[in-house]
């Protein structure tokens, strides 16, 4: 008898969910997919309904799906026609979209708007989202490698921080001499992300060298010019014949003191802070330049500027409120006070968003010490441009990087190989491009 | 209660039992790993080595996960109901047709009947990477997304349900049906006083694992689910990871702790039925 | 004159008798099929249309974003003529399955006997072992990725540099010669899951008279084992079998948490891996299915050599 009540129980509850209707978007009701941490959405939330809503009448809907959020939901959202107005995540998702027609051309959409709207951004944080001329996503919340070193070990041994990379190659047998260590950029070897890679580590030297990954066109690979071996055989080389350790773990290394002086993205901050505090060494660990290359007669600090990526779907709804939101958005008044509810939910992250002047003030007031270095870093530095095919570079880079450092092959060799098969990927996705797709 | 150690213990047996205790052992390691981490502060589980055990137990990060919880904006007893509904509803509806089902391809005749279980069976052999997109094209068209619907219809047309019920009861003896069937029983009478009967540690063992992998499914959810009313807890517990800073490592463990502790539960409870002998095997004559 | 009449009647009757018959037979086989009803409606809406669609995008061009070109049989041409990956993924997916699909099977029936064979902890000892399958694999993945870690500091480099072993940390997860070595361990770990629990409460059939009487007539546990108990145990067998194979050749999550996507020069490239990597990487969802119908033949084919085997039914 208690199962049958229990079975007719459940086949009530499901015949009522049934009924469950999805709410239709409203007009005036902006529709934003966040992929971030449902907490992080909230600085924004609050933000829009203190300034936005009242100024414009017009709602937003943000929707929190998790950093984790695999990217078919948005994919088979602009599939079945049921895509949100804007969308805030990774900064390689908007290309392959927009190459298939899914995202708007900001900058043919709303022209001079646009182009007023850009100025007040740094100049590099929009490469990744220039593809031939169009402008189809806007950058956000950035990261990009410095120096960090620990003061206290640093002056105790009497040595300068680095400026180009030949100091650092003098150094590095002077640090090794005392049983520490120089570590780049910890973690990418064995890194499973897409934004974390041998490709994304490679930026500094590539593009001091006055390589590019691709040529101006976007067709074919750049990597096997001069420059971009250059850079590759340096690069390569810290490793194979300098013994920079390919892997490192900072918690231990920090925590032993065996890490005076290394490469790493400035996301890393807060946490090297936290674990040094909690070795009793708070107050050591400092910010500097990352090391250069004279070039021409000037010292090319670029590094590589990955940041999270915002974009308008094709099938909005509210296209012209979007952009409105957008507006708002990067105005002076609301990024700042949306900065400054992240600062809060997350206090030591060295926040720096694309408005040059908010990340400015922000940095200099929260963080006088690193401010200036993060701010020149970043107006140095750029990240990947957006191509079809673009997905095999890192790859087929990553593959020559392995085989040169754990597999002893030649630098050059490696990457011309490499590049052979990227261009082999590009031409295919071109042509699949000019056959299905255009 | 039994001895631990029994009294007629031979050297292989004991030999058997050591081995099965570190074999014990060294399969909870990790998990270990897992529970502790959601009772450590933020400093012990940024050490490497990472430590099994933890050294200054604390609450701080159940705490802060009911904290970010509570800002959601949706209430978390709805989540929480959601979740239930979902695995409850698994394993009633999965074991009542399996069962069904399987009673009917073990023991009944008809034609088509081998045909019909090989396409149940290969139903597990396509890789759901692929079968994600026309499912979501289905429930679209049916105006089934957004629904309960949407995240029952996965587990409840698995395969292994049904395949699991047809072993189980392929071996009962025949004369058990035909002699309830020769006292005149009905069909639905044989089923139920014979078959039904015999089925308890079967039905154990897929309760366990249905409400395991409905209770733990992160992709139906997030891609069938529109509105956030009716996401699951695996989608909610992933939100609470800023991967962006180690803040809420913490909290993420306590969660993946805590989603943990129903299914285990469920494990403890259903068992017995499935380890211990059973007082009437049903197979006796 | 009487004996046509009675031969008549005879045949009517028996005519008749056949007709019932074969509409006893008729309702008998109505009632199988109601049985089997309510689960195949459900499994029809939501499985077999899905394959089905599946199985016809395999021969279009189909990017998610637009609507399926109709390309032919172009995309299973390509996949033996133009793609070494798959091969590759092939060649890996094999490699891997044929050691961990029937180790992990034995490894699983085998643990199942035991713990039914000891008299104590019995419910400890079964939870211990199935408690890894009860987690996801991501949260147990720091521990792993610890073990594997490649620097010094690394479970396994520590131990074995330690003892002499080795003298430079060996990267586990991205050299080429370790990869797959290393998530085959791994899943072996993982694999006393659904399989080994049914196992489990499969034995606790088995008649005890049946064990006794092979022990009266001399025979040892282990003979018992094979002798008595697998017998009864064949239905049991082909399930795990059959979810043995179908875990083994779908291997792919796993392989991403620990040697990363795509794994360096695809050493852990696996069939599901290529399939992904067609499906969400680049976009061609059409090829990925493709490979998918591939996969599902595979495993078919060997699943119907495992119903052979196994089957209990002299059929």
């Amino acid at each position: 008898m208690k199962k049958i009540t229990l079975y007719v129980a459940l086949a009530a509850l499901l015949a009522f969910s049934l009924s469950l209707t999805v709410g239709a978007a409203e007009k005036g009701t902006i529709n934003v997919w966040a992929f971030i941490a449902e907490e992080h959405a909230g600085p924004m939330i609050q933000e829009a309904a203190r300034t936005f809503t009242p100024k414009t009448g017009l709602k937003v809907k943000y929707t929190a799906l998790g950093y984790t959020a695999p990217f078919n939901k948005i994919l088979l959202a602009a599939a079945s026609g049921d895509v949100p107005d804007m969308v805030f995540a990774q900064p390689h998702w908007p290309m392959e979209l927009y190459s298939r027609g899914a995202v708007v051309d900001l900058k043919r959409e709303f022209g001079a708007e646009y182009d007023k709207l850009v100025s007040t951004f740094f100049p590099g944080s929009l490469t990744a989202y220039d593809y031939v001329g169009a402008r189809f996503a806007l950058p956000h919340n950035m990261w990009t490698p410095v120096t960090f070193y620990t003061k206290d070990t640093v002056d105790q041994m009497g040595w300068q921080i680095p400026n180009t990379w030949d100091d650092v190659r003098a150094l590095i047998p002077k640090i090794k001499g005392q049983k520490m260590e120089f570590i780049y950029r910890p973690g990418f070897v064995t890194s499973a992300t897409i934004e974390f890679n041998a490709a994304a580590v490679f930026m500094p030297f590539l593009f001091q060298h006055g390589g590019d990954f691709f040529t101006q066109d976007g067709l074919k690979s750049a990597l096997d010019t001069e420059e971009a071996i250059a850079a590759f055989r340096e690069f390569t080389e810290l490793f194979t014949k300098h013994k920079v350790p390919l892997e490192a773990d900072m918690n231990a290394m920090l925590k032993r003191g065996e890490m005076p002086i290394m490469v790493n993205n400035d996301t890393n901050t807060q946490w090297m802070r936290a674990v040094l505090a909690s070795a009793g060494r708070g107050g050591v660990l400092k910010m500097a330049h990352l090391p250069g290359t004279m070039r021409g007669g000037k010292l090319d600090r670029a590094g590589d500027l990955y940041s999270w990526s915002q974009f308008i779907m094709k099938g909005a709804k509210n296209k012209k409120e979007t952009w409105e939101y957008v507006k708002w958005y990067y105005s002076k008044d609301a990024n700042s006070a949306i900065l400054k509810g992240w600062a809060k939910l997350i206090p030591g992250l060295t926040w720096k968003l694309a408005v040059r002047e908010v990340a400015e003030e922000f940095l200099r007031s929260n963080f006088p010490d690193e401010a200036q270095v993060l701010l020149d870093q970043v107006s140095a530095s750029r990240y990947i441009r957006p191509v079809l095919g673009g997905f095999s570079m890192p790859r087929f880079l990553t593959n020559a990087f392995n085989e040169v450092t754990l597999k002893g092959a030649d630098p050059e060799e490696a990457l011309r190989r490499a590049v052979g098969e990227i261009n082999k990927e590009m031409a295919k996705k071109q042509k699949e491009f000019t056959r299905f797709v255009y | 209660m039994k001895r631990l150690i029994p009294r007629d213990l031979t050297p292989s047996s004991a030999i058997i039992f050591v081995s099965l205790i570190v074999g014990s052992v060294l399969s909870i390691l990790p998990i270990l790993y897992m529970a502790s981490t959601a009772f450590k502060p933020l400093s012990e589980i940024l050490v490497y080595p990472p430590r099994f055990f933890v050294r200054q137990p604390t609450l701080v990060n159940f705490t802060e996960l009911n904290y970010v919880l509570g800002k959601t904006i949706t209430p978390l007893s709805r989540y929480i109901f959601n979740s239930v509904v979902v695995s409850g509803g698994t394993v009633f509806v999965s074991i009542f047709i399996a069962t069904l089902a399987g009673y009917s391809l073990a023991k009944r005749n008809f034609p088509g009947k081998n045909l019909i279980f090989l396409i149940i069976v290969s139903g597990l052999m396509f890789s759901p990477h692929v079968t994600l997109i026309p499912r979501y094209m289905i429930l679209k068209r049916f105006a089934l997304l957004d629904s309960y619907w949407a995240l029952l219809l996965p587990w409840i047309s698995g395969s292994y349900g049904v395949f699991l019920m047809k072993q189980f009861i392929e071996p009962v003896p025949d004369e058990l049906l035909e002699a309830a069937k020769i006292d005149g029983a009905s069909q639905w009478q044989i089923f139920r006083r014979v078959i039904v009967p015999l089925c308890k540690p079967a039905w154990c063992t897929l309760s366990i694992f249905l409400f395991m992998w409905s209770w733990n499914d992160y992709l139906s959810p997030i891609i069938f689910v529109k509105s956030d009313a009716m996401y699951t807890l695996p989608v909610i517990i992933d939100r609470v990871n800023s991967v962006v800073s180690v803040d809420r490592l913490g909290a993420s463990a306590a969660g993946s702790f805590l989603i943990t502790v129903p299914v285990v539960i469920i494990f403890l409870v259903f068992q017995k039925y499935v380890v211990e002998t059973m007082a009437h095997s049903g197979l006796k004559g | 004159m009487k004996s046509v009449v009675a031969e008549k009647e005879l045949s009517g009757v028996l005519l008749s008798a056949r007709r019932s018959a074969r509409l006893r037979a008729f309702k008998e086989h109505i009632v199988s099929y109601l049985f089997i009803a309510p689960y195949f409606s459900v499994y029809l809406f939501f499985v077999v249309l899905a394959v089905g669609w599946a199985i016809y995008l395999s021969f279009t061009y189909y990017n998610m974003l637009q609507t399926p070109t109709w390309v032919g049989l172009e995309n299973y041409i390509r996949l033996f003529t133009d793609d070494p990956v798959f091969l590759l993924s092939l060649k890996n997916t094999f490699y891997f399955s044929i050691i961990t699909g029937p180790l992990g099977f034995f490894l699983s029936l085998f643990l199942a006997w035991l713990i039914d064979e000891t008299r104590s902890l019995r419910k400890a000892f079964t939870f211990a072992f199935y408690i890894p399958s009860m987690t996801s694999a991501v949260a147990l993945s720091v521990v792993w990725l610890y073990v594997f870690a490649a620097d010094k500091y690394g479970f396994l480099n520590y131990f074995l540099a330690k003892w002499g072993i080795i003298t430079q940390p060996i990267i586990w997860l991205r050299d080429t010669r370790t990869t797959l070595l290393c998530i085959m361990v791994v899943s072996l770990w993982m694999s006393m899951g659904v399989g080994f629990l049914v196992f489990t409460a499969a034995l606790q059939g088995v008649p005890k008279e049946l064990k006794e009487s092979g022990m009266i007539d001399g025979a040892n546990k282990l003979q018992q084992f094979i002798y008595i108990t697998i017998p009864i145990l064949k239905p049991a067998l082909l399930f795990g079998a059959v979810m043995a194979t179908v875990n083994s050749f779908q291997i792919f999550d796993l392989a991403q948490i620990l040697a990363g996507f795509p794994s360096v020069l695809y050493s852990a490239h696996t069939i599901v891996a290529h399939l992904y990597d067609y499906a969400f990487i680049r976009f061609e969802m059409g090829y990925a299915a493709a490979v998918s119908v591939l996969l599902f033949l595979i495993t078919m084919i060997i699943s119907r050599v495992m119903m052979r085997l196994l089957s209990s039914r002299d059929a």
